[in-house]
């Protein structure tokens, strides 16, 4: 029984993970193309990531989206969560689940596009306003499974305790379940950041000229360029979202909130 | 509580400020700011030999906007933010912009360099086309090719021989190479630019050698550098990286002829700055710029006072031996036909 | 009459709380669908030019096949593994779990980035080959529908390993050793123990690799190339290249409806199954 085993995990992990560390690989290759195996030793593509202003900039942008969107959308969640998980039984709850399910359904793409449509024929104009909401459309699904889970860890009767004891029902939530779900916010923005931080499809349509997100700046790198610069700068961001998937890890366990 | 209301007022506060300063980033910077629209091909040395003395000179700023042509026009077209004051389009994008309305009409008397260029150019340019854009470059087609693998190609209709069997690069169509590569078939076996079912039906029997198709200008210089192909179609922009290879690279005119498109810069109408774009057009064309683009690699010269030696490869005396000027009016026209048959036929 | 209010409001309250959320939901989600179709001039009979097509049908196979392909190979893949898995020890399963979802923490540019280096013609796989002498020249594999298949398999893998671990997790040791105790070979038990109690989440993660494989667009078109486009590759097409904003409605209508069917079909699916057991 150990041979088979060896060899069906031996080849699924190469498939998950290759593709992962190659980039890493070839960050340090010294030929100007992309030639494997890679050549040499030099640290000369990191510092290249830094000449290209729109990198930088790239970075700060999806940042501050996913920062943006992962705020609005952990606002727009809580009451959300809370109110399909404490009524249970309510009219039009069937409803209301499928209508906030729907965003993970609707492909990133075509939600991109017709966010373009309604920004540009209903708004007029295309703004850094439809790529942020685009963005929480994205991640609040995330979010709100997170927060779900949070709230069923925790459990109804500490909240109705306290509302016995006398406290309204708002001095009851505030006091009583924010704090025992701190664990889940936190680990639910980390991952709406995570997911927004990632998401390139969604920008595709609605990012424009100076303030693009990290992604698709690195794909408007590649139509000029093919040097190992992408390379480092795609190690750069693996370290990045592995540090903060360990952040979750340690918040809320990522891999139980997802069924 | 306090803590927690301290902490969530912190929160909020970086919450805000990333988000308003996200929010200034994209509102329109002050005047003496010109926005390019630009492929962003070989920048770093557009930036050097015309940018920087630009700016300095004018006090100006530029900044860039880039993209390939095809999703710059579709942003100017829904009028995405930013709005670029200048754009570089192949000529005939050019025609559909202006056909569109979107192209300030040019006085050409603004521009001094204009009367430099070559003549055997500027007299192909349709004249409703000569008041929406000004060339800046052509882009002459070649075909690239192994030359340790493969013994010598003189004809376009060499890509068919065996040697080449499944190791073929053509553009996609809506590369700007693309309809070029279409009208060349045509023309080779027979056809003419306006009948280019000879070009569709000799296409169909290359497609199965065709390894992809492009549509990223750095696509050629990346596929021939790992091998992927052997021999391509490929634009001028695309000569000197393919000499740089480790690999070596050979680019030849077909015996057909050289067929060419011209890049041309306009103005957009509605530019709050057309008088500063003016003067970088008239930069653009000026010797000496030429001269510096053409020494990099980067365009090849249409400023006929541009001296360079022979057998400099920027040197556009071999593309007069045979020019083809694909008419940039017929081509906007018949374009989309040309997109929904290549689609069905060639690129399914 | 203040009694009568009190209990309207609360019996409203939770609508209210969920107002925002839903009403966002609502306006930036549900209502640009009806207005993309209400806004492009002559829907249905640019909805029928496009989709009436031989190009089109030919995108759509292929979208098809792929995501069917997709699901084979996970499967294939995620059956054995989830076994063996589900019956080892807490470290080795709470080191798969994580492993299997790295790929989805990482942006889908570096991973495809990561498959063109393994896949060219030069890359890691070709110059294994080479050396193990399998092949006298090089395979051409990116810019294949294999290669497609293979990025989005690492993407959606774990979307069919893990419902399949839970399942496997939960399969009590005793049945199996009993099954086969009582005679029963290989295929019997996996027919009639492993399957059933397996269905349920072999049949979520169905759906998600085929409704992904439908709506991916970064992996596929960089793995893919125009020569293999999918539905996703062709809906920007449509609206970035071809500028025929009435056909990407089309095509998005069509992703959308083919991404619910599938989701409705293997759920309703799995109820019936349920029920007939």
């Amino acid at each position: 029984m150990r041979i088979p085993f060896y060899a069906v995990s031996l080849l699924t992990l190469s498939i998950l993970l290759t593709p992962i560390i190659m980039p890493l690989l070839i960050s340090f290759s010294v030929s100007e193309t992309i030639t494997f195996p890679p050549q040499g030793f030099t640290l000369r593509w990191f510092g290249n990531i830094f000449n290209y202003e729109s990198f930088a900039k790239g970075f700060i942008a999806s940042s501050s989206i996913a920062f943006t969107a992962s705020f609005l959308a952990i606002a727009l969640s809580l009451p959300a969560s809370y109110v399909l998980y404490r009524h249970k039984t309510l009219r039009l709850k069937g409803l209301i689940e499928s209508l906030f399910t729907l965003p993970m359904l609707m492909p990133e793409i075509v939600l991109s596009y017709m966010l373009l449509l309604f920004a540009y024929r209903a708004m007029g104009v295309i703004s850094a306003l439809s790529l942020i909401i685009g963005h929480v459309l994205v991640v609040m699904p995330f979010g709100m499974r997170v927060i779900y889970a949070s709230l069923s860890n925790l459990g109804g009767d500490i909240e109705d305790a306290a509302v016995s004891l006398g406290r309204d029902r708002l001095r009851a939530f505030m006091d009583v379940v924010l704090p025992n779900i701190k664990q889940g916010f936190v680990g639910g923005s980390l991952t709406c950041f995570m997911v927004s931080f990632n998401a390139v499809s969604i920008s595709l349509f609605l990012s424009f000229g100076d303030s693009m997100p990290l992604p698709i700046a690195m794909l408007n790198y590649l139509q000029i360029r093919y040097d190992p610069t992408i390379a480092a700068l795609s190690a750069l961001l693996v370290a990045f979202t592995v540090a903060l998937s360990f952040a979750v890890e340690r918040t809320v366990g990522l891999v139980s909130q997802v069924r | 509580m306090k803590k927690k209301a301290i902490f969530f007022i912190a929160l909020v506060a970086v919450a805000a400020s990333l988000g308003y300063w996200f929010y200034l980033s994209t509102l329109p910077q002050p005047p003496k700011t010109l926005y390019l629209s630009h492929w962003g091909f070989g920048w770093d040395d557009i930036k050097k030999i015309v940018i920087d003395p630009f700016e300095k000179q004018y006090n100006a700023k530029i900044t860039l906007i880039a993209g390939t042509t095809s999703e710059r026009f579709a942003k100017l077209s829904t009028k995405a933010e930013p709005i670029p004051d200048l754009v570089f389009l192949p000529d005939y994008y050019t025609v559909q912009a202006a056909e569109k309305g979107l192209l300030m009409k040019l006085d050409l008397t603004k521009i001094s360099n204009y009367k430099k260029l070559y003549k055997a150019l500027v007299d192909q340019i349709p004249p409703s086309l000569s008041n929406y854009g000004v060339p800046f470059t052509i882009q002459d087609m070649g075909l690239a090719y192994r030359s340790d693998k493969h013994p010598k190609i003189t004809s376009w209709k060499d890509m068919w021989r065996d040697d080449f069997k499944g190791k073929i690069l053509l553009p996609t169509i809506t590369a700007t190479s693309g309809p070029m590569a279409l009208a060349m078939t045509s023309l080779a076996y027979g056809g003419t630019m306006s009948n280019v079912e000879p070009g569709f039906k000799n296409l169909e029997t290359l497609k199965g050698s065709v390894v992809t198709f492009y549509s990223r200008s750095s696509d050629p210089q990346t596929l021939f550098e790992r091998g992927e192909v052997e021999i391509g179609v490929v634009l001028r922009y695309n000569w000197a990286p393919l000499q740089k290879l480790a690999k070596p690279v050979e680019i030849i005119y077909p015996t057909e002829g050289s067929m060419y498109v011209l890049n041309m810069i306009s103005i957009l109408e509605g530019s709050k700055n057309a008088e500063l774009g003016y003067k970088l057009i008239d930069f653009w064309l000026s010797t000496d710029i030429q001269k510096g683009e053409a020494l990099a690699g980067v365009d090849a010269p249409v400023n006929s006072e541009v001296a360079l030696a022979t057998d400099h490869p920027f040197n556009i005396a071999p593309v007069f031996k045979k020019p083809i000027y694909l008419d940039p009016i017929i081509l906007a026209k018949d374009l989309s036909g040309w997109v929904d048959t290549w689609k069905k036929r060639i690129e399914t | 009459m203040g009694r009568y209010l009190e209990e309207a409001y609360r019996n409203l309250r939770p609508y209210l709380l969920a107002a925002p959320s839903l009403f966002f939901v609502i306006i930036f989600l549900i209502a640009p669908i009806f207005y993309m179709m209400a806004y492009t001039p002559d829907f249905v009979s640019t909805f029928v030019q496009t989709v009436y097509n031989q190009e089109f049908v030919s995108v759509y196979l292929r979208t098809i096949r792929v995501g069917a392909t997709v699901a084979m190979l996970a499967t294939v893949l995620a059956y054995p593994l989830a076994y063996y898995v589900g019956r080892s020890s807490p470290v080795l399963k709470s080191f798969f779990k994580t492993m299997v979802f790295l790929p989805l923490m990482v942006n889908p540019l570096v991973r495809s980035y990561g498959w063109i280096i393994i896949l060219g013609r030069e890359g890691l796989l070709n110059s294994m080959l080479a050396g193990l002498q399998v092949v006298a020249e090089p395979v051409r594999i990116l810019y294949t529908e294999w290669a497609m298949e293979l990025g989005l398999l690492e993407l959606f893998f774990p979307f069919m390993f893990i419902p399949l671990l839970s399942a496997m997790e939960n399969m009590s040791e005793e049945v199996l050793m009993a099954a086969r105790s009582l005679g029963a070979g290989p295929l019997r038990i996996f027919m009639n123990i492993i399957l059933p109690l397996t269905l349920k989440g072999y049949v979520v993660g169905l759906s998600v690799i085929l409704a992904g494989c439908a709506a991916a667009f970064v992996t596929p078109s960089l793995l893919g190339g125009f020569r293999n486009r999918t539905l996703s590759m062709l809906l920007y097409e449509y609206i970035d290249v071809r500028l025929n904003w009435g056909a990407a409605a089309a095509t998005a209508i069509i992703i959308m409806l083919t991404v619910f069917s599938v989701n409705l079909l293997l759920t309703y699916g799995v109820k019936i199954g349920v029920k007939a057991k």
